[in-house]
């Protein structure tokens, strides 16, 4: 737990006397009161978001962060004021938000959205979580039937500034699902609204939602995905927007041309930290997802990380599945050099010199500085030795 | 004798068996051995051994570090944390005959799965330890303050095990400082029989 985390703690352990006070909806540039409990949450979430600032895994790149700063504004309207946006690089799908505005979204969330919609659809459920306090009365219902301490992970919705390092326990979510299904329902209407009501399509949640049980359903060990971890059932939500985007009965843009180009830069290191999670099965599903519904010039790419996923998870039958998948990949526009290298490997183990020295050529001549490029040079000399 | 007693006889016990495990020594400039292994260093170092690893200091685990594990089996974690799980069929475990690229994967993922951040690598290379082919690469990452540390690895596998090598430090001054003379020692590396 953090230093800020502990003072918190130590502040409102001392039996305050807001515990019955009504929360009410927020108002735009609402700030708390000084001296009561929300003003010490404010006051901890400040010194955790100094720390988020300088954190290192947190993504910098202007012109991303103005993009999904910008949406975030569209569905927050008056409050964008009130509202600081910070992504960070967790290969997760989550997004969370502190009483203070601190909304966090990680690059897992950005690699599995599909269009803008869904972007607006996820900030729109934080940013509610914001307006409606959900936090400090969180925090307040805690303080009655948990211990203090124990709580604090309550402190910010959707849990998580940042796995990595001491602000994964500071914004946890240990101990959520308890507490939360209600105000996340909550949470899920009001962002429904605001992100239709600013034209996105209402079946974005219904083809999100479907996606990430999808996905969780593809689970097959370890902790469950974040977001699953304090949110309704994913069946039971996936009928509440299913119910809310037929009640609606329009339609909307969904925006996938715009957001493709905002995340376009982003996604081979995107698609390299999902491989580096270390997950193959659900990688297997969220990159099978991305390739089934991308655009022609994205073809090569999602087919060349599918094939990696198969790859490194190496079940039975899965080199046979990566190694046609690589042969896809680099007969697709615009391959990745290492679809090359990777057809290299597989045609050197077949025993095709001719195949795989020009295979490795390819790549180098490609990616002439690419990271492994001494070893491929080595493989084109042995083959050139060899008889 | 009470349970508590008993309790405090055991860890005292407990503790003079670890304490016989490890074992600090001074290694002054010149060959050394560690495990099967013979090297030559231009730097003194502070030498700490636990069970097939060793770390290796000259001013602190913080500024400088050099990890050493010795003989990590099929199926091991790469820093010999865990062993393999049915129930965690994809973590960073070494496999006997694993690419160059495989072994680096491993180890990047190691060192992210350890609370690194930004962790990447550069120029992977084939290296030789005497006889015995091996991989080198250097290191850029952050420590989870965001302290910026780069490092060199080198790993050979021989008999299906996998020996590994791993020097950290800041960049600011002390990467820079003995980065020249990790290097040269990482070239001298031989397994001996």
């Amino acid at each position: 737990m953090t230093r800020a985390a502990w003072l918190l703690a130590a502040c409102l352990a001392a039996a305050p006397a807001w515990a019955a006070d009504p929360v009410d909806t927020a108002l735009p540039g609402q700030r708390p009161p000084p001296g009561g409990d929300e003003d010490e949450l404010w006051y901890a979430m400040e010194r955790a978001e100094r720390e988020l600032q300088q954190h290192p895994q947190r993504v910098r790149d202007p012109a991303l962060n103005e993009y999904v700063r910008g949406v975030a504004c569209r569905v927050a309207g008056d409050y964008c004021p009130d509202m600081r946006v910070y992504i960070v690089e967790q290969p997760w799908f989550n997004a969370s938000m502190a009483p203070n505005g601190m909304m966090v979204v990680w690059t897992g969330a950005l690699l599995r959205f599909q269009d803008e919609a869904e972007l607006a659809l996820v900030l729109g459920h934080e940013f509610a979580h914001f307006r409606e306090r959900h936090s400090l009365k969180q925090w307040r219902k805690a303080k009655n039937t948990s211990a203090v301490v124990g709580s604090i992970s309550l402190l910010a919705f959707g849990g998580g500034a940042g796995a990595a390092g001491y602000l994964a326990n500071f914004l946890g979510v240990a101990g959520m699902s308890q507490f939360s299904r209600e105000a996340e329902r909550e949470a899920d209407r009001l962002g429904f609204a605001a992100a239709t009501g600013q034209g996105y399509d209402p079946a974005a949640g219904v083809r999100l939602w479907q996606r990430m049980k999808d996905e969780e359903d593809a689970r097959r060990y370890g902790k469950p995905i974040p977001v699953f971890a304090s949110h309704p059932r994913t069946a039971e939500r996936l009928d509440d927007v299913r119910a809310a985007a037929q009640a609606h009965g329009g339609a909307g843009d969904p925006g996938r041309a715009t957001y493709r180009a905002a995340v376009r830069p982003f996604l081979d290191q995107w698609l390299e930290d999902e491989l580096s999670r270390r997950m193959y099965d659900t990688s297997v599903r969220v990159i099978g997802d991305l390739r089934a519904l991308a655009e022609p010039d994205l073809q090569a790419t999602y087919t060349f990380y599918l094939a990696e996923a198969f790859r490194r998870r190496g079940k039975d039958g899965d080199a046979v599945r990566a190694q046609s998948l690589y042969d896809e990949a680099v007969a697709l526009p615009d391959p990745p050099a290492a679809a090359f290298r990777e057809q290299g490997m597989s045609l050197r183990a077949q025993g095709d010199r001719a195949g795989a020295t020009a295979a490795f050529q390819r790549y180098l001549a490609m990616a002439p500085g690419a990271g492994d490029a001494a070893f491929v040079r080595q493989y084109l000399s042995e083959l050139e030795a060899s008889p | 004798m009470s349970r508590t007693l008993v309790r405090a006889a055991l860890l005292a016990l407990a503790l003079v068996l670890v304490a016989g495990c490890g074992g600090n020594r001074l290694q002054k400039a010149g060959n050394a051995a560690v495990f099967d292994l013979q090297l030559e260093t231009q730097l003194d170092w502070a030498r700490v051994r636990v069970p097939r690893q060793e770390q290796w200091t000259i001013d602190g685990a913080p500024l400088n570090q050099l990890m050493i594990l010795s003989r990590i089996k099929p199926r091991e974690h790469i820093f010999l944390r865990a062993k393999e799980r049915s129930w965690r069929p994809d973590g960073p475990w070494f496999r006997a005959g694993m690419r160059p690229d495989e072994v680096r994967d491993i180890v990047l993922d190691g060192l992210r799965g350890a609370g690194w951040a930004n962790v990447e690598a550069r120029d992977l290379r084939p290296v030789r330890w005497g006889a015995t082919p091996g991989l080198r690469f250097d290191l850029d990452l952050d420590n989870p303050n965001g302290l910026v540390y780069r490092g060199m690895v080198t790993a050979a596998e021989r008999d299906g095990r996998l020996t590994l090598l791993v020097w950290m430090a800041p960049a600011e001054h002390y990467y820079g400082r003995d980065a020249e003379a990790v290097g040269r020692m990482f070239d001298s590396l031989r397994f001996v029989d």
